[in-house]
């Protein structure tokens, strides 16, 4: 009984989708509480990485330590800077929600016994397609729109456009565009052997 | 023509072959060691493809060839 129940993968895919529900709701959330931090444009919070500037702290009058970003409040941003600021903090709880939504379609679609269809494929390519272009949008966001509010607050670095990537979101990307090409090969093989006898 | 559309055209004479031979479906799936759900595919023409090991066992167990089990329709008589 422990074994049929150990080797039979159907809970496994109840457990995936409810996750990637969870994760979607986790995702709304975080989206509103972003929204309701900064659309009233007052002390916005903004994250600013503090590379190549020596920041010493002393914690506990003891322990030293070194800060290596910082929050800075910001209000009355303008509208440029206000937008990337924005987008920036929109964006990594909306690539959760896409994510986490495509996993939550995958699981429920394995439940139910369906593993080639069109809509697995589909799912697979856009949750690889949102993890490679946030991999490149979120760290270039955030590093703009930091740049840019502390440029409007007027203690700007002089840099107007900061790229930067973050490889484990890139390298996730790469991973599940891979499955996606063997859903891809698997749903060719599924047509290809539909009628065979 | 797309090769999906000529398969409608492939007809299996598995019923004539297992009538002149007095066998049942039930009995030729025992020979040839095929699902009865997969020969009744096979008879009623909605096989898309067929194994050359499913081909060979059913000629076996009936004694013909493949070309007294599947024949290709003129295209009048499938359209």
């Amino acid at each position: 009984m422990t074994q049929r129940w150990l080797s039979d993968p159907r809970p496994d895919f109840v457990v995936l989708a409810l996750a990637g529900g969870l994760a979607v709701v986790a995702g709304i959330v975080a989206i509103v509480r972003e929204l309701a931090r900064i659309l009233p444009n007052r002390d916005v919070p903004v994250r600013v990485d503090l590379d190549g500037v020596a920041h010493e702290l002393v914690l506990n009058r003891t322990v030293a330590a070194e800060a290596t970003e910082a929050v800075v409040r910001v209000s009355g941003l303008e509208a440029a800077p206000f937008a990337l600021v924005l987008a920036a903090a929109v964006l990594p709880p909306v690539t959760t929600l896409v994510v986490a939504a495509c996993f939550a379609l995958l699981g429920w679609s394995f439940y139910r016994g369906e593993f080639f269809g069109r809509g697995n494929l589909v799912a697979v390519n856009v949750a690889a397609a949102v993890l490679v272009a946030a991999s490149l949008l979120i760290p270039s966001l955030q590093g703009t729109a930091a740049s840019s509010a502390l440029a409007s607050a007027g203690a700007g670095t002089g840099q107007a456009v900061v790229l930067g990537l973050d490889m484990r979101l890139l390298l996730a990307g790469f991973l599940l565009g891979a499955v996606g090409y063997a859903f891809q090969r698997g749903s060719r093989l599924k047509r290809d052997t539909e009628g065979l006898v | 023509m797309p090769a999906d559309e000529d398969d409608a055209r492939v007809h299996c004479r598995l019923d004539e072959l297992l009538a002149e031979r007095g066998m049942t479906l039930a009995r030729l799936a025992e020979l040839v060691g095929v699902t009865v759900v997969n020969l009744s595919v096979l008879k009623n023409d909605r096989a898309r493809a067929i194994r050359f090991s499913t081909l060979t066992a059913i000629c076996d167990a009936l004694g013909c060839t493949p070309g007294d089990l599947l024949v290709v329709l003129p295209e009048e008589a499938a359209s």
